[in-house]
């Protein structure tokens, strides 16, 4: 659970960080949408996913091919396609 | 008693193209993703172009216009004119001819009768046969205007364009033509709205539409549809100052110079898809304290819907064909 905590909490400040200037001060709970919310368009949540691989020593490589962007629409969303990112780079950095 | 609720304006979106790669070259779209790549990479991302190209060409999977056709219906856009570039003499990756790609137009109008409007664009080095296939979309498709396309590498005013001119006085159609940067792929130095000076001069009857006027040469943009009668200007690619600034500023400036009644509303649908869908476009220009918040209900409308159906009013061009079964 602190594990989970943990992680949650990397990847809402990753979110934090791709908000647009004007609504920086919003506070980030999982039902906002990421675009009519927080403003954070795909090439946003694309960025995001780039900053997975620093923020967690990971390699996405050809697993961010198959994302569908469009599909996280919520910050809910993001924290789960972030988990699934994340746990299958390491997964495959194992193997 | 609640008041009753206003209608929803009646919107038509002036400037589309079918979200397909057959219409536009593989070349066109990595230079458009090489910029986003750019853009990333400078905020320290270590963005890929395979996944951005990925996301890019999900969006460019519908050469039907059923996906435009239901995200019109969801943000109440009643029509949406779909515009033909001609990369096929400038792109040599261009997967269709240009006749093809008139044809496929042509199968879209007939798929969603009512729904769309088609400008057809030629290159005009071309030549006769250009000429030809363009009066042929007008009088036997149902096309009703021309698009010019000029970072290809001519000028909007050269005179290999001034038998297509003519055939769109003749058809009293409407010309809309790029202005402003495009893709790293193409040339930019054609694109100043200046350069369409002479022909809007020699073809008086013919109104001509400076695309993404709000954004690009947006003081020339001003200044020649403050001028001359028969120029105008449309808003789409506003979208792109959307993460800088998401009040759409650059369309409340460009209603803000006495022209609304040259200022056209459009979305550039598929080309933002990453930034929005046709609803949030369509919301951001709308809302209450929007950009268009300080114009009157009528010079709403002229920029909604009123200022294009005046442009496409007189066509004397063919009524499309209905589908039979």
């Amino acid at each position: 659970m602190e594990a989970d905590a943990k992680f949650d909490e990397k990847v809402l400040a990753l979110i934090a960080e791709a908000i647009p200037g004007p609504l920086r001060k919003t506070r980030i709970t999982p039902e906002l949408m990421l675009r009519n919310d927080l403003g954070i368009d795909s090439l946003g949540i694309a960025a995001l996913v780039f900053r997975l691989e620093e923020a967690f020593g990971i390699e996405i490589g050809d697993q961010a091919l198959d994302l569908n962007v469009s599909q996280m629409r919520t910050v809910a969303d993001a924290l789960n396609a972030s988990r699934q990112i994340v746990s299958r780079a390491r997964a495959q950095q194992t193997a | 008693m609640d008041a009753p609720s206003a209608a929803p304006p009646t919107i038509i979106d002036a400037h589309c193209h079918i979200a397909t790669t057959e219409h536009t070259p593989r070349s066109f779209i990595d230079g458009a993703i090489a910029n986003m790549v750019t853009a990333l990479v400078a905020q320290g991302v270590r963005a890929s172009p395979k996944m951005i190209a990925s996301m890019y060409l999900q969006k460019l999977q519908d050469p039907l216009c059923d996906e435009l056709a239901a995200d019109m219906a969801e943000a109440g856009i009643a029509k949406s004119v779909l515009l033909v570039p001609d990369f096929t003499y400038a792109l040599k990756d261009t997967p269709l001819t240009i006749e093809e790609s008139f044809l496929k137009h042509r199968e879209v109008l007939l798929r969603h009768p009512g729904k769309f409007e088609v400008f057809g664009g030629v290159d005009p080095r071309w030549g006769a046969d250009g000429i030809a296939l363009f009066e042929r979309s007008l009088k036997e498709f149902g096309f009703r205007g021309l698009k010019v396309y000029p970072p290809c590498g001519f000028s909007p005013s050269h005179p290999d364009l001034f038998p297509y001119y003519e055939l769109c006085a003749h058809y009293r159609v409407p010309v809309l033509l790029h202005i402003g940067p495009t893709s790293p792929a193409l040339s930019f130095e054609t694109t100043n709205p200046f350069m369409l000076d002479e022909a809007a001069r020699r073809f008086p009857t013919v109104n001509f539409i400076l695309a993404h006027g709000s954004v690009s040469f947006t003081e020339e943009c001003a200044m020649m549809c403050s001028h001359r009668p028969n120029v105008y200007l449309d808003i789409s690619a506003f979208q792109s100052t959307l993460r800088a600034d998401g009040s759409g500023k650059v369309v409340k400036t460009a209603v803000s110079r006495g022209i609304n009644h040259k200022v056209i509303f459009g979305t550039d649908w598929p080309v933002f898809r990453l930034q929005g869908n046709q609803q949030s476009f369509v919301a951001t220009v709308t809302r209450e304290d929007g950009p268009l918040a300080d114009l009157t209900p009528l010079e709403r409308e002229l920029v909604l819907h009123k200022n294009i159906e005046r442009l496409l009013a007189n066509a004397r061009t063919a009524v499309p064909e209905r589908a039979t079964a």
